[in-house]
């Protein structure tokens, strides 16, 4: 009897985890997708607002925003493989007696990843410079500070937003 | 909550693609506007038309000329095959776009010879920015839907800029690149690149 | 012999083509031949362009099919050729003759004859009908090809943004700009309804 019920008992936790892990997978699917969708809207209004800002030519973008966009997909990929490369080191040092070896590739990898997303940075920007003005190299730098300090500001217009809505609900 | 925004998810729910939380935000908001109520009226009415649009049927000879001349086409194809190599085959069709593309490459190369010399430029690097904006952004969904709201709004706004209606092709480019698989992009790149070593 | 092709699987069928064995191909040809010309027409309204169209999407994928690694559907895979295909010899198209392509004599809408409709109600239907379709056309290149994907072929946003080779987002915001600007140009034709 007493065996039996231990039997139930485990496998329900068994049944459950597994739901639990497809749950927390779906969620982890979730989380990708929500993240790749952030991405492409900040990368879509970049462009746009960089086209605007450095007055590119049909010319200019007919050469820049496909390689853009392909360097985009080429660093998702990798940023990718890069969070599954840090989720496994995390998993590594939560085991009781953590790997020594196994966790010096996975350090390797990450190095490789980390290097592999610097390299096509430099490569957009080597890209920009055959195609670009000196005046609007210059006026590329400018732009990307003032960008990201706008998406900032964007960011806490969401926080007040959200703020704000939870305050009507209180009321 | 704005209306803008209400239209949006409008159009996500005809094709099914709404959240129950926003559908009943949806519900709640076209209680109290006359405006978005007719304007769902509007859409629910033009969908319908459209989905009823008789097309123009083609007779069974038309499928069956189309069916032998493809067989046609096919087996001289694979006789074709021995010889060449499939897939430089089928980038024919990227060809004539990269025709074009050349034509502009080689007359932005000649302005550009005769341009003065870049400047180095600092690395500034993109994805270091992008990841500060994610670790604010943390785990808080919600914060990231918020975020992404505003972020088409900001999108909307410059796309319905009259700058952007005289030029068309920039957004055409902006949009239609994305049509476009990695290795088609790579393949136009590299056509561009052999013009402008020329 | 065609009998057996009738009956075999996509992904049977699939192997076969890759293969080299066109009677597989043609037959997976055959079996969305329509949703792909259908497609086609939408966008480029005209018979001729959208038949010869489709013919060259489906000879590009007979002769890619190596590179055919079937993580999607074979025929996310051929619409997704057959819609590039023609979005690019529209916008060549377009720039050659240096404006947009005109529906003019194709239009494919058919009058509505619903007998059950008023003589007026009907003149009114047919009326919205056929500006509906002047809209549509009238909707630039990625507008109409989202439009026609998930409206006419009834695919979903991912579906749809899977062929287009964007983002769902793309699509799902394309879609509202084009009901927008169908709204505002049919505004007279929608009645008080």
């Amino acid at each position: 009897m007493k065996a039996k019920s231990i039997l139930v008992l485990f496998l329900n936790i068994v049944i459950l985890s597994a739901f639990v892990s497809a749950g927390v997978q779906e969620e982890a699917q979730a989380r990708e997708k929500a993240r790749r969708m952030t991405r492409e809207n900040i990368t879509t209004l970049m462009l746009i607002r960089m086209t605007r800002f450095l007055e590119l030519t049909e010319d200019q973008t007919a050469k820049i925003y496909p390689f853009f966009t392909r360097i985009e997909k080429e660093k998702m990929q990798i940023n990718q493989q890069l969070r599954r490369q840090m989720r496994e080191l995390r998993l590594a040092l939560s085991a009781e007696d953590p790997d020594a070896e196994g966790l010096k590739a996975t350090i390797q990898a990450i190095k490789e990843l980390r290097d592999a997303l610097k390299s096509k940075d430099t490569e957009l920007e080597k890209h920009l410079e055959k195609n670009l003005t000196v005046i609007q190299q210059a006026k590329y730098l400018v732009f990307v500070t003032t960008f990201f300090n706008e998406l900032r500001s964007q960011l806490n217009r969401a926080r007040m937003m959200r703020e704000r809505a939870g305050q009507k609900e209180k009321k | 909550m704005n209306c803008t925004k209400i239209e949006k998810w409008l159009s996500d729910q005809i094709d099914g693609e709404l959240s129950e939380r926003k559908t009943r935000a949806i519900e709640a908001h076209l209680e109290k506007c006359a405006s978005c109520r007719s304007y769902a009226a509007s859409l629910e009415k033009i969908h319908d038309e459209a989905t009823s649009l008789e097309r123009v049927e083609v007779s069974p000879a038309f499928w069956e000329g189309f069916a032998s001349r493809l067989k046609a086409n096919l087996e001289s194809s694979r006789e074709e095959r021995k010889e060449k190599r499939a897939l430089a085959l089928s980038w024919n069709w990227v060809w004539s776009g990269a025709a074009l593309l050349a034509v502009v490459a080689v007359g932005l190369y000649l302005l550009l010879f005769q341009s003065p010399q870049p400047q180095e430029m600092y690395v500034f690097s993109l994805e270091n920015s992008l990841a500060s904006i994610y670790q604010e952004i943390g785990d808080d969904s919600e914060l990231e839907e918020l975020f992404n709201s505003i972020l088409v709004e900001s999108i909307d706004e410059y796309i319905g800029d009259s700058e952007w209606k005289e030029r068309p092709d920039l957004l055409e480019n902006l949009l239609l690149w994305e049509g476009l698989t990695e290795e088609e992009i790579e393949f136009l790149e590299s056509e561009i690149k052999k013009d402008i070593k020329s | 012999m065609k009998g057996n092709m009738e009956d075999c699987s996509d992904g049977h069928l699939v192997e076969q083509a890759k293969q080299g064995d066109v009677e597989a191909f043609a037959e997976l040809a055959r079996r969305c031949q329509e949703k792909v010309y259908y497609t086609l027409l939408a966008l480029t309204k005209n018979q001729q362009d959208a038949s010869d169209l489709a013919q060259e999407a489906f000879m590009q994928a007979f002769k890619s099919l190596k590179s055919f690694k079937q993580r999607s559907s074979f025929y996310t895979w051929i619409y997704r050729i057959a819609v590039n295909l023609t979005l690019n010899f529209l916008k060549r198209r377009k720039r050659e003759e240096g404006r947009e392509v005109l529906n003019e004599s194709h239009s494919v809408n058919k009058e509505s004859e619903d007998p059950s409709f008023s003589p007026d109600e009907r003149s009114l239907k047919k009326e919205l009908s056929e500006k509906l379709q002047e809209a549509i056309d009238s909707l630039s290149l990625p507008y109409r090809a989202s439009f026609t994907l998930v409206v006419f072929q009834g695919m979903t946003h991912g579906q749809a943004a899977r062929i287009l080779g964007c983002s769902e987002n793309t699509v799902s915001w394309r879609m509202h700009k084009a009901r927008k600007m169908l709204q505002a140009r049919l505004k007279p034709y929608l009645g008080g309804g």
